[in-house]
């Protein structure tokens, strides 16, 4: 089961981060200059 | 409207992943570790939906009766997309790989046909940061990303083309080998991903669009600044 944990947090966190660095940047882009 | 697709997209993924984890039995011959395959198989779905997307649209730039700017900002998008997509295949295959063969890696004709395509758009990301003129940029992109995806075919086809570990297609065959709850809870997956994408694709297309347009107002504002030092 350890390793159905470790495909599911791998993959659930990686997904997490690169969806809030694709927002985080979108706003950054946005701000006006 | 991107608002609503992404939290349906985060409702089917956490559904997927409570009924992959807590719902669904486990399986006689794989026991626990078949939970994988409501996340694994979705995933390198989305990689090849995300690489189909980028070929698609390289396509329709280098053809001058559908050239557009929009076409290569889908490319590159959908391509960096993809490549997040083909590492957490590889990463999740690895995974699942340790307790099933016995080792991490090996160097197995589904393996190493993805692990190429990855390293070919990886190229491809760092080709389209090349400095050049954008349509220079886009042109060659565009080819790089027709060539990379010539890829796609061998890594599907490879289980039925080599002798390999992997196994083959579990659903896309005349007799699917899974059913009941496992297999809704598979389709689901492949569903959540599906929406997943959609909604970075949206996102990842906002920024490369907004970053074009900062690199031609800085291109302009350089060349302004370069004819206000000429004297008349």
């Amino acid at each position: 089961m350890s390793y159905v944990v470790a495909g599911y947090a791998v993959s659930l966190v990686t997904l997490a981060v690169y969806s809030a660095r694709i927002l985080r940047r979108e706003r950054a882009l946005r701000r006006p200059r | 409207m991107s608002r609503a697709l992404g939290v349906v997209a985060a409702g089917a993924v956490a559904l997927t992943v409570v009924l992959g984890l807590f719902v669904t039995p486990p399986d006689v011959v794989q026991g626990e570790l078949v939970r994988l395959i409501y996340l694994h198989p979705p995933i390198a779905w989305v990689m090849y939906v995300a690489f189909a997307v980028t070929a698609l649209a390289s396509a329709l730039y280098l053809l001058p009766n559908t050239r557009s700017r929009m076409w290569d900002l889908v490319a590159g998008a959908s391509a960096e997309i993809g490549v997040v997509f083909c590492a957490l295949a590889l990463a999740t295959g690895s995974i699942w790989g340790r307790p099933t063969w016995g080792v991490w890696w090996t160097w197995d004709a589904r393996l190493t046909t993805t692990a190429l395509l990855l390293a070919l758009f990886l190229g491809y990301l760092a080709l389209r940061r090349v400095p050049a003129d954008i349509a220079t940029r886009s042109k060659r992109s565009a080819v790089a990303a027709l060539v990379a995806f010539a890829d796609v075919p061998l890594v599907h086809m490879s289980v039925k083309w080599w002798r390999t570990l992997h196994q083959e297609p579990t659903v896309l065959r005349p007799d699917p080998q899974i059913h009941g709850s496992q297999a809704w809870t598979m389709l689901l997956g492949f569903l959540a991903m599906t929406l997943l994408y959609a909604w970075l694709l949206v996102h990842r297309f906002r920024v490369e669009q907004l970053e074009e347009q900062l690199e031609v107002e800085g291109l302009d504002r350089a060349l302004a600044d370069r004819h206000a030092e000429v004297p008349a």
